[in-house]
């Protein structure tokens, strides 16, 4: 796999900083190259923004906001473990993360 | 449970907690820093993964050289440092309560400085919560912290010198940023606010830099206008801009910003004080220091003996008055415990912060609206986490006649998984103007932790009588 992905996931990157090696993560069953060292938020929006959770009373779409920790709206369903905070968690070869399907 | 003891605890490993330990070193005063991220840096000198590696053409605006400098501080044999450690509560004078990802403790402390650190200010408007929206200090963390751009074509709105920032930081980072919408004038209002925005002469530079890279890239800097709505169905599409009336409030007329993946916003900071609220410090209500701070003495010690508060989290005034607020407040601790030489130092070091102080007031003004704004409907979400309209705090404030207590037990607000740091302040203001009650500034009370921390850390407490924050006499 994985070329394609690999390119389609770079046009948010910065130009002139080389990221981490592959590190190949699994969204919703779908495997992700994300890069060592990134945040789990980062791995997801670097495909564009993305939905992270849907609240509990209105279902509505929420992703990263704040990015520091505070708001907890970049929540993720980590599997094995629960909710932590897509903008904290540093992903890891393996983490199998569920997110809402998007219509895009 | 753990018991660690230094002479002096610095809390936080941004710019002023690496300045305080920096000169609690020069000083031969050994401290503990911790810090609740995973790396030091705070937001402004947040740095990239160890893994990334940047070649000198990257295109990173940011202030790495001193960046290093700093925080070199933390390699000094005097310096002890414990990244992702939340300290969470006092629970007596000189006892820190910590927690870790799996474990807690205490640190014992015969001084602490504290340097929090502080997060967006919201102002909720229709749309703000939809995926594709982020805040200004998000969207620098993704250019900063993890080489990204939040989207290619982006909008930057707010109020404050930080959208000028996120847009420059955005132009050279490689995204399209379609317009800066800023709600004030700051072009007009800086020329009288020049003598004080130039105590700290280089952040004029760096806004003239700025404004002409934008400029030069054909953005508009739009003055006076905000934006009113984002809209899209499970992400952002497009933004909708309105110019404020003579009154200060959005027109009716709006243009539209379609095919957006990123709207910024950043109406400015609000200091992280609830540590100093937590413990029960003496607070005030400051509009120029951007919200609740702690009350301070002249060596910026709190009203809890022993506890100092520097840089952001003590009152917003930005980089360079958090890194002398950090050195300060660490002569004067070096000073105290009778270090020779630290006297003179901490004298220095006040009096230079003294000449650099009509800086916050000069940038408030430079920013300052015509009139509180309102961007919030009926329907719009003021609490994000327990998803609270606008429309229901009216509602359960008028019944309750104001009593800030019962609107948040009513609607829950500020009671969700980020404990009011996001909402509280909107939501004081909301119940304030529906009912004319005078809100406390300090309501609704807030209880330990202070920060959110892992139910593992808590299984070695001892349970105490419930005691409120306010109740307690330092």
């Amino acid at each position: 796999m994985a070329e394609g992905d690999r390119t389609e996931n770079r046009r948010l990157d910065i130009a002139g900083v080389e990221r981490g090696s592959d590190v190949v993560i699994e969204v919703n069953g779908r495997h992700l190259i994300a890069c060592e060292g990134e945040s789990l938020a980062a791995a997801l929006m670097r495909t564009g923004p993305a939905a992270m959770r849907a609240t509990s009373k209105r279902h509505e779409p929420r992703g990263y906001y704040c990015g520091m920790g505070v708001c907890h709206e970049c929540l993720v369903d980590v599997v094995g473990t629960g909710l932590r905070r897509s903008c904290q968690l540093i992903v890891f070869e393996g983490l199998r993360v569920r997110v809402p399907e998007s219509d895009r | 449970m753990s018991r660690i003891e230094t002479p002096v605890l610095v809390i936080g490993a941004g710019p002023a907690g690496l300045a305080a330990a920096r000169t609690l070193s020069r000083f031969g005063v050994a401290c503990l820093v911790v810090d609740d991220n995973a790396r030091a840096g705070g937001q402004y000198f947040r740095q990239l993964p160890a893994s990334f590696k940047v070649r000198p053409d990257a295109r990173l605006a940011r202030d790495q050289q001193r960046a290093e400098d700093y925080l070199s501080a933390l390699s000094d044999p005097l310096v002890k440092y414990r990244p992702g450690c939340t300290v969470w509560s006092m629970p007596e004078p000189g006892v820190f309560a910590f927690a870790e990802e799996s474990s807690g403790g205490r640190i014992l402390a015969e001084h602490a400085i504290v340097a929090a650190g502080a997060s967006d200010a919201p102002r909720p408007f229709p749309g703000w919560t939809l995926p594709g929206v982020i805040a200004a200090g998000g969207c620098l963390n993704l250019i900063k912290g993890q080489a990204m751009v939040p989207g290619r074509r982006v909008v930057v709105a707010g109020n404050g010198p930080l959208t000028l920032v996120v847009a420059y930081s955005l132009r050279m980072a490689g995204s399209e940023v379609l317009a800066v919408i800023e709600a004030g004038r700051p072009s007009r209002h800086a020329w009288a606010a020049l003598p004080g925005l130039l105590r700290i002469p280089k952040v004029i530079g760096l806004a003239a830099k700025y404004r002409l890279a934008l400029l030069r890239a054909g953005t508009p800097f739009i003055e006076g206008s905000v934006v009113t709505r984002a809209h899209g169905s499970d992400r952002l599409q497009g933004v909708e801009v309105s110019p404020l009336d003579a009154r200060g409030q959005p027109q009716q007329k709006s243009q539209p910003f379609d095919d957006v993946d990123a709207l910024v916003i950043g109406y400015g900071l609000a200091p992280s004080s609830e540590f100093f609220r937590v413990i029960g410090c003496e607070m005030r209500d400051d509009e120029v220091l951007g919200g609740l701070v702690p009350v301070r003495s002249g060596d910026l010690e709190t009203s809890a003996g022993g506890v100092y508060a520097v840089g952001d989290g003590a009152g917003i005034g930005g980089v360079e008055i958090a890194l002398l607020e950090g050195s300060g407040a660490a002569a004067a601790i070096a000073a105290r415990r009778g270090v020779d030489g630290a006297a003179p130092e901490r004298d220095r070091l006040f009096a230079k912060l003294r000449r650099a102080e009509p800086f916050r007031a000069s940038l408030h003004r430079t920013y300052r609206l015509q009139a509180p704004l309102d961007l919030a409907t009926t329907e719009t979400i003021v609490c994000r986490c327990e998803e609270v309209t606008q429309q229901q705090l009216v509602t359960t404030a008028r019944s309750f006649n104001g009593d800030i207590e019962l609107v948040k037990f009513a609607t829950r607000f500020s009671m969700g998984r980020c404990q009011g740091r996001n909402c509280a302040r909107t939501c004081r203001a909301i119940v304030a103007s529906a009912t004319g009650a005078v809100v406390p500034p300090s309501a609704p009370r807030m209880r330990p932790p202070a920060r959110l921390i892992p139910i593992s850390a808590l299984l070695d407490e001892p349970l105490l009588p419930p005691r409120e924050p306010d109740q307690v006499s330092l």
